[in-house]
């Protein structure tokens, strides 16, 4: 190997980045070669000058770039200094509602109703108390949810009166009755549903 | 405690007391490191001006980040990645009038067959130094001054870089013999 193809081994050799055994035979040959040898002290000084501090750093008002910064901060919007922590506090609220509104399906036993069925239940069950037909009601303007025709709400309750049998022995056979209101006070979706099976309610 | 381990130590709590947003701790850690962040800015882009902008644009970007600066670890090679990411924005966007840049450093650099020794000596020097600087691609300049302006260990500087340690030292070794070829190329001395 040349002493010009050597170059690159000094290199890595001023660097501490030869291998033991390489950094060993190199040294032996910085020892017999004078060429090679004025290399790497060439190698080292320019490593001197690039380790010194710059002059301009003995020029440079230092004391005016920090009261730059410090401007440049006061203008910068407060927000910034917090806005991990905001992060933060928000994802613990977003954690909280969820753990709040999460289904607690091990307490529902199967086949019990969900709270949509139960709240038909209660429907249906308030329909089969009140047999008599109910009186005309005026539709009121304040109301979220607008009623359903009197006349169909009648033939509502005699279809599930028909249906369902009265005797306290097939009560858990009686049929489900889902009203579901629509925006149209005149369309009222029905969904019967065979039994209530294994209801506790 | 050893000074390194007490210096750690300090920087550690003046950052704790500027992460809850005490500006004064904030300061101190700037004149702790402004020096060697200009210094080295100034040496990747080659300009006082541009130098100064670099540092303080890399306090200002600690100052937004603040929150997400790690405590238990050493600011500084924090700050040269910053400082690296910075001056390599500035020369992207100065790259069409780097030409010219490049002609008035040369033009400026000493003749140093005329005074050799006055050469090696204060501005001179380095504006010799800046000149062959300035001949080395982004990366390799960058490696090279952050290992021996930092004194960072070759996986560190691959860390700041994102490469690896092999592809560091080869670009160290690599700027270190064109540094040595264009003094020589300078000052007419033979390899």
């Amino acid at each position: 190997m040349s002493c010009r193809q050597l170059e690159g081994r000094i290199a890595l050799y001023i660097d501490g980045a030869l291998e033991r055994d390489g950094a060993r035979i190199l040294e032996e040959h910085l020892r017999s070669c004078r060429a090679c040898a004025e290399f790497a002290e060439r190698l080292e000084f320019d490593r001197g000058m690039l380790r010194t501090t710059p002059m301009e750093c003995m020029d440079v008002d230092f004391a005016a770039l920090r009261a730059a910064i410090r401007q440049e901060i006061a203008q910068e919007p407060r927000s910034n200094l917090f806005l991990p922590a905001l992060g933060m506090a928000a994802a613990i609220l977003l954690a909280a509602g969820i753990a709040a509104n999460w289904p607690r399906t091990s307490q529902v036993k199967p086949g019990a109703p969900t709270s949509i069925a139960r709240q038909a239940l209660a429907c249906e069950s308030c329909i089969r108390e009140k047999p008599k037909p109910a009186k005309p009601r005026r539709r009121r303007a304040s109301s979220a949810v607008p009623h359903a025709d009197p006349d169909l709400e009648a033939a509502l309750r005699d279809f599930v009166a028909s249906e369902s049998a009265p005797s306290p022995a097939d009560e858990s056979m009686s049929p489900i009755a889902i009203r579901i209101m629509t925006s149209d006070p005149n369309v009222v979706l029905i969904l019967l549903q065979e039994s209530g099976g294994g209801s506790d309610e | 405690m050893d000074e390194h381990a007490e210096q750690e130590s300090l920087e550690a709590q003046l950052l704790a007391r500027a992460k809850s947003g005490e500006l004064d701790a904030f300061e101190q850690i700037i004149v702790r490191h402004e020096r060697r962040v200009f210094a080295l800015a100034l040496r990747l882009t080659g300009s006082v001006e541009d130098a100064k902008d670099a540092t303080q644009e890399a306090f200002l970007r600690m100052h937004r980040k603040i929150a997400y600066v790690d405590s238990n670890r050493s600011l500084g090679p924090w700050l040269y990645t910053v400082t690296v990411n910075i001056c390599r924005d500035m020369g992207r966007v100065r790259q069409r009038s780097r030409v010219k840049q490049m002609d008035e450093w040369t033009a400026h650099t000493p003749d140093p067959a005329a005074d050799p020794e006055g050469v090696f000596c204060g501005r001179q020097r380095e504006g010799y130094l800046r000149a062959g600087l300035r001949t080395l691609p982004e990366k390799e300049r960058a490696a090279l001054l952050l290992r021996e302006m930092e004194g960072l260990s070759t996986g560190e500087v691959a860390r700041i870089l994102g490469s690896s340690p092999a592809t560091v030292r080869s670009q160290i070794s690599t700027a270190r013999l064109k540094l040595r070829k264009f003094f020589a190329r300078k000052s007419g001395e033979s390899l």
